[in-house]
């Protein structure tokens, strides 16, 4: 978020750590501040007196600049052609340095001195252009500071913008938290148009076949478009935002879409058949070739923008590459919709396509913000001479969304905080993040069930639902920090249940008897049960399956502690650890018998039999060697020896072994334990 | 009785010389009965009792018997410093090298992570909260539904899952366990829930696919946002010291409203700003709030009549910070040269 371009939607008192701050304590959380355009340095425009050809080298150019009357004449070299008498470019002068922190030093090109250097607007920082020089606008004089004059320099904010607050991932939004938390007025963009003569009505037609995943559909028909360049301003504060500068039509439409969070898709309006959007799901096996190239196979629970012919784009995610804007194009179609949330995260999972509108969709849009977003495009457009609006918009709103009232007081409020709060510091909050609160009379308070304030949520604030929310925004103006303290009534006994006892006390014994504690990851795969020759009907091969592993080796839930245990003994030895004695009290999982029948789980039912199970690994030498004690191995009798501290040290007496076989272990040295 | 007065002071005389010549206890030994046994010198001596003067036997008696004292004593007195020196020179034979490592008991460690949960669990149980534990292989209702995040909720988005099916699912969080708890107890309702939870991030430095955390949850009646932050900020002082500052910044979480992050100032810079904190001052250490009324109404409970507070803290983070461990896959490898740092 560039301050400056804040800056137009609010006034911003405070000096950035003080604003960082109250952002960050009212919820809209600063992760990052950073100075971009820091490294330009020593940068003014020129005017070109004359222009020739460098004598020797035929790529090369000469040019003399006039940096106004401050300044003597510089010779600069340049082997960009797109620069011709009279224009003004920035000029680096020695010594200054571009964006990527070059320093630009006196060159000599086949004896021409350049005492500087002209830039292209990659050299600025401005977009990746560097094909040419960037021509500067008409009323930047020869002498001016570039970076000051383009605004190059600025202040960049990053926010964290929680799931619920949409409303937020724009500059409107950021400024109505601003203006709330400072008491400043929020400024709404100019959206003032001449518009032509000819209607959009007369130009368009709009019909939403699929009212359940389309709630509001929108159309601007802007003419006489000249595709081009957007201006400088526009280009340098979209790179500051983060988005690349591709022409004019499309810059408008990022520019919009970051100011007011509804994304505007443009059609080339001529090559959309009779002119006819039709808002409606996808045919099973329809194939759109979307803007990327792809060719995209649809099915019905997406939905598309068509016209009679065939599918345009694929709605809230991209458009289609039949009616992209080119360089050709004359009449461009502006989109600014409402798309159901759902289908939209659903199509852009199965198209696996994110964009940045669909992530936009798919938190939830304001339908109140499609007109606004028209008008602001068409008055851009317009003003920056990129085309005419057509007079009107096609507004296909088949059912308006209902505003949301929610009455309360300020007494439940107080409750709920556990601080006095009144009912003019609740319309006060409120009141600055939009809401409309209204005092209720006494009179009518007794019909209402709720209190004496009845609040309006303002349709951009989709996330406010219940009483409960408005307690939220009231703390967070008021400042939870300014919240008080207490600690809850009653009392309570706590504490661990037995299993927790017991299991803390084996860990205890365990430790004293020299075995370190392990965590694993409790996965396994198929291949351990086969490395530990568990046979094909065994009960530890009835193991859940994850349907969504991240690897082949974490593909199941363990239904044994000895792989995970095993190893953990060889990464030690392989580190060169002589001697390993380690334990794991973790659990093995079992699907329940519902589970594995497929049958739905009753309330309260556990998907799987979950049990506590400890393992004890020992392997490689029993002592380190010492001076004094010979080295030897571990054996049987050490684990035995361990198993027969633990059981003493728990209680648990008569305890026998009996000689077993199991697949997994040595066929003379198992035993299994009787108690 | 010239004659034999005499002879016992050569006794005497003699009897000195050989004690003083003896040089060990074992000749000392001889020594005592060479002169005072049966058939010693002494006794013998006593025995020609009958050739003397009859009037002067009483004094001859009186002279053997002080003659016997003196070299009784002196025998004494040399078994003393020879028993003393063979003491010494033994003692001195059996020295040892105090300094060379001793023959320990192999004494083995709690893994860290174990010990973090323990310690802040130990907190609430001092509050009155129960320490209970649940299910890790979970229902898709119980760990989202009931918790106020239907499917599509953009929050499902930040927790990318585990599914068995459709739904069970390996649960992302400790939360389930408000739920089931408030099903199983009648309020009040009081515990705290570690344990493991699962997502699906790639391993690095931050991250594992599982990982622990510890839950918390107080439902009873009138329980405000004063005791939550009451609670926290008592548990900080526990658990990070005294001298940490606490602060509570609004967040969001789909099963509390109002929400809430808890930071504490850093302990490397104190607050002013370093690599360890992101130059904030502040590191967020879990996430709070009041119980979302939906989660109520999910179990039955009437949202007019009761509220509460739950909270969640990630184990990883805390132990790491606490320990300056920087990398989490350490507390997955079981290497013995780190756990034995604990």
């Amino acid at each position: 978020m560039p301050l400056k371009w804040l800056s137009d939607y609010v006034d911003i008192d405070l000096c950035i750590d003080e604003l960082a701050d109250r952002l960050t304590m009212s919820g809209t959380k600063v992760e990052t501040v950073t100075d971009i355009g820091d490294r330009l340095n020593r940068i003014v425009a020129g005017k070109i007196v004359s222009v020739s050809p460098h004598e020797s080298v035929g790529r090369l150019r000469v040019a003399t600049v006039d940096l106004g009357p401050r300044q003597a004449r510089r010779t600069l070299v340049t082997a960009a052609a797109n620069i011709g008498r009279g224009d003004i470019v920035p000029v680096v002068l020695a010594g200054g340095t571009i964006a990527d922190g070059t320093e630009i030093g006196e060159v000599d090109f086949s004896g021409v001195r350049s005492e500087g250097m002209l830039c292209s607007a990659k050299e600025l920082g401005i977009s990746s252009d560097g094909s040419g020089i960037l021509r500067l606008p008409d009323d930047i004089k020869p002498g001016d500071d570039v970076v000051s004059a383009l605004g190059l320099a600025d202040t960049v904010i990053e926010l964290e913008i929680t799931p619920n607050r949409p409303d937020c991932l724009c500059m409107i939004g950021i400024a109505r938290e601003v203006a709330a938390i400072t008491g400043a007025t929020l400024k709404m963009p100019n959206t003032a148009l001449k518009e032509g003569s000819e209607r959009a009505e007369e130009l368009i037609s709009v019909k939403i076949d699929a009212h359940d995943l389309c709630s509001r559909y929108g159309a601007r028909v802007i003419q006489k478009v000249s595709i081009g360049q957007s201006p400088i301003w526009m280009q340098v504060r979209l790179s500051a935002a983060g988005v690349r500068p591709i022409n004019n039509v499309v810059d408008v439409t990022n520019y919009v879409m970051l100011e007011v969070n509804q994304p505007l898709h443009a059609f080339d309006y001529d090559r959309m058949s009779e002119h006819a959007v039709i808002v409606r799901r996808a045919r099973s096996g329809e194939v759109i070739v979307t803007l990327d190239g792809e060719e995209r196979r649809l099915d019905p629970e997406m939905l598309v923008i068509a016209d009679p012919g065939s599918a345009l784009a694929v709605a809230g995610v991209m458009g289609g590459l039949s009616t992209e804007i080119t360089e050709d194009t004359c009449t461009v179609l502006l989109e600014s919709a409402t798309f159901a949330r759902q289908s939209v995260w659903k199509t852009s999972r199965s198209l696996k396509l994110r964009t940045e509108a669909s992530s936009r969709y798919e938190k939830g849009l304001d339908p109140e913000t499609v007109p606004l977003a028209l008008d602001r495009a068409g008055h851009l457009l317009e003003t920056i001479g990129a085309g005419v609006a057509a007079s009107g918009i096609v507004d296909a709103y088949p059912s308006a969304a209902a505003v949301r009232v929610i009455s309360t007081d300020a007494a439940r409020i107080s409750r709920r905080l556990g601080v006095d709060v009144s009912s003019d510091d609740v319309a006060d909050s409120l009141g600055r993040l939009g809401f409309s609160v209204r005092v209720e009379s006494v009179a009518n308070k007794a019909k209402s069930e709720g209190g004496s304030l009845v609040v309006e949520v303002p349709t951009f604030r989709g996330d406010v639902q219940e009483e409960i929310d408005l307690v939220e925004e009231v703390a967070r103006m008021w400042g939870y920090d300014r919240i008080p303290t207490t600690f809850p009534a009653g009392a309570h006994v706590g504490g661990y249940t037995y299993e927790q006892k017991k299991a803390m006390q084996a860990k205890t014994i365990l430790t004293g008897a020299g075995a370190s504690e392990a965590l694993t990851i409790p996965f396994m795969s198929v291949a351990d049960l086969d490395m530990l020759r568990v046979g094909q009907g065994d009960p530890l091969r009835d193991a859940i399956r994850i349907d969504n592993p991240m690897v082949e080796e974490q593909s199941y839930m363990r239904t044994t502690m000895l792989p995970s245990m095993l190893v953990a003994i060889r990464t030690n030895i392989n580190r060169g650890n002589r001697g390993v004695c380690l334990f794991e009290l973790g659990k093995t999982y079992f699907p329940s018998q519902s589970l594995k029948r497929g049958e739905e789980l009753r309330r309260g039912e556990n998907p799987a039999v979950e049990r506590q199970v400890l393992v004890c690994g020992m392997a490689g030498a029993y002592t380190p060697r010492i001076w004094h004690t010979r080295e030897r191995d571990y054996d049987f009798y050490d684990a035995k020896g361990m198993l027969e501290a633990l059981l003493e040290g728990m209680g648990v007496d008569g305890a026998t072994y009996v000689q077993t076989v199991r697949p997994s272990f040595h066929p003379g040295r198992t035993a299994s334990i009787v108690w | 009785m010239k004659e034999m007065n005499d002879k016992v002071e050569a006794v005497v005389e003699r009897a000195l010389s050989a004690i003083e010549n003896a040089h060990t206890t074992a000749a000392l030994e001889e020594a005592r009965v060479r002169l005072l046994g049966r058939k010693g010198e002494l006794t013998t001596l006593l025995r020609q009792m009958k050739s003397v003067d009859p009037e002067d036997r009483p004094k001859f008696g009186a002279l053997v018997n002080s003659a016997r004292e003196t070299i009784e004593k002196e025998l004494d007195e040399r078994a003393r410093v020879l028993v003393a020196a063979e003491k010494a020179a033994r003692l001195e034979l059996e020295r040892i090298d105090v300094t060379m490592p001793g023959r320990a008991p192999r004494i083995g460690k709690i893994h860290p992570l174990t010990r973090g949960i323990m310690d802040i669990t130990e907190i609430f149980v001092e509050m009155g909260f129960a320490v209970v534990e649940g299910p890790e292989v979970e229902t898709d209702y119980y760990n989202f539904e009931a918790l106020n995040t239907p499917q599509y909720h953009p929050a499902r988005d930040v927790q990318d899952t585990f599914y068995v099916n459709d739904t069970v699912l390996l649960r992302t969080q400790t939360s389930p366990m408000q739920v089931r708890e408030m099903e199983k107890r009648e309020p009040p309702v009081k515990v705290v829930v570690p344990g493991r939870v699962y997502r699906r991030d790639q391993v690095d430095a931050t991250h594992s696919p599982v990982f622990h955390q510890i839950e918390g949850l107080l439902v009873d009646h009138d329980i405000t946002f004063t005791d939550l932050k009451g609670t926290l900020a008592m548990f900080a002082r526990k658990f990070y010291g005294e001298e940490r500052k606490v602060r509570f910044r609004p967040h969001y979480f789909p099963f509390t409203e109002p929400s809430a992050e808890m930071d504490i100032s850093c302990a490397i810079c104190g607050g002013t700003g370093c690599r360890v904190c992101k130059q904030e001052g502040w590191i967020e250490v879990l996430g709070c709030g009041l119980v979302h009324p939906n989660v109520l109404r999910a179990v039955g409970y009437d949202p007019d009549e009761l509220t509460g507070y739950a909270f969640g803290m990630g184990v990883e983070r805390l132990v790491m910070l606490k320990h300056g461990i920087d990398d989490l896959r350490l507390l997955y490898e079981n290497d013995l040269r780190f756990l034995s740092q604990f």
